[in-house]
């Protein structure tokens, strides 16, 4: 990655961890970290999806609890998976965008909680943490409406 | 090859894996991203005005607009000094009350800022801009002048980690102050607390106050911790007691670390 396309990520990177470590909607916290890997790795590859999902994942880990390892793998994932979707059978609409992000968000905050739940010898609240993912998935999923991999992949 | 593309996948699951066993079994991983965690934590102090800011935009954005430019341009440099007043006026209000604190209890440790709320999804936490260099230690006691708001469950240099009140993870044995009835506190992971193992026979209503009775060994006696909500007899061995913490750990903006 050349020195521009890395500020520019970097410049997208550093507000969305800050903005999801302050800012919160009606009580909700936002999780953008998960939408910017989901946005990596549908204009990128899946390894580099991964990669930088991880990354983004083990930052937020090391900030925001004491505990490295399930934001790694969550955001990891969602950076790989967003690739998969848009890279292999799909055809892509903003509608698809949106059930797609909606889903991995899902789906990254259930693997957060299986690795909380087997790794943690503390116990963790599925019920009180519902609500807060739902909200999550909606918000990523109406933000992922305005990503398309085709376009992202020619510029 | 179809196998070849999950392999990736494959090695962040064993990563992850191999890291948090290694962490459930006690070990303590090296982190190198501290300096980088303590600019971000220097800059969420730092943005708290703006952010603050534009969660005051959100806030009104549902109301009339028309309403919100006529009463803006009547009253703009008004209410600009009128919340500057105000907001230095809570400011001295709490700085105040935990100054008070300060005087009055010999546990006192240190006073902090609550830089950054770490609820993530399934986790309750705060970070303090207090740490070792202050004396702060882990299992501290975090409070507020209106009660118990949490515990530490990390030290930094310059930084400490809190567990809150209403976080699942939590506990505190507690008494209640007009029966005297010994119960533990739990926290649920949404706004509320529970009281847990509350006898039948015991008598328990709406409004009663619970204090920590430190029989925990980790909490101090007398820290108020909540009031009781709802209580319910259905059948079992125990009675299923709702108790709204004294703290909104929401709302709260800065705390006292007392040691036990």
């Amino acid at each position: 990655m050349t020195k521009r396309p890395l500020l520019l990520l970097l410049s997208f990177t550093v507000p969305a961890v800050l903005i999801d470590m302050n800012v919160s909607f009606l009580g909700f916290r936002t999780d953008l970290a998960s939408i910017l890997a989901y946005w990596f790795g549908l204009t990128h590859s899946g390894a580099a999806g991964m990669a930088f999902g991880a990354a983004l994942g083990s930052l937020e880990d090391s900030l925001l609890s004491s505990f490295i390892g399930p934001g790694l793998l969550s955001v990891g994932m969602i950076g790989y998976m967003a690739s998969f979707f848009s890279h292999t059978f799909f055809r892509w609409t903003p509608l698809l965008g949106f059930l797609v992000a909606a889903l991995l968000t899902f789906f990254g905050g259930m693997a957060e909680f299986a690795s909380l739940s087997i790794f943690d010898d503390l116990e963790h609240a599925f019920l009180g943490g519902l609500p807060l993912l739902l909200f999550q998935s909606i918000m990523n999923g109406t933000l992922a409406v305005f990503f398309r991999p085709g376009e992202a992949r020619a510029a | 090859m179809p196998g070849r593309k999950v392999l990736p996948l494959i090695l962040l699951v064993l990563l992850a894996s191999a890291l948090m066993t290694y962490q459930a079994r006690g070990g303590t991983l090296p982190n190198p991203a501290r300096p980088v965690n303590t600019l971000f934590y220097e800059a969420s102090l730092g943005l708290g005005d703006f952010f603050s800011a534009v969660r005051g935009f959100f806030g009104r954005f549902g109301a009339d607009k028309e309403r919100i430019r006529e009463l803006e341009r009547e009253v703009n440099l008004l209410r600009k000094n009128y919340d500057q007043v105000l907001e230095m006026q809570k400011e001295n209000e709490r700085l105040k009350a935990l100054l008070e604190m300060k005087d009055s209890n010999p546990r006192f440790v240190a006073a902090a800022n609550v830089v950054t709320r770490g609820t993530k999804r399934w986790a309750n936490t705060f970070t303090l801009d207090a740490g070792a260099s202050k004396g702060v230690e882990k299992d501290m006691i975090v409070v507020a002048p209106s009660g118990l708001a949490g515990k530490i469950i990390q030290v930094e240099g310059s930084y400490s980690k809190a567990l809150l009140i209403n976080d699942i993870r939590f506990s505190v044995a507690v008494r209640v102050q007009e029966t005297r009835t010994e119960a533990i506190l739990s926290g649920t992971g949404t706004r509320l607390c529970r009281l847990k193992y509350f006898p039948h026979e015991e008598k328990i209503a709406k409004m009663n106050v619970l204090l920590s009775s430190g029989l925990d060994g980790i909490f101090p006696e007398g820290l108020r911790a909540g009031v009781v909500s709802r209580v319910s007899k259905e059948e079992g061995l125990f009675q299923e007691v709702e108790v709204v913490p004294f703290v909104d750990t929401d709302k709260l903006e800065e705390a006292a670390i007392i040691r036990r």
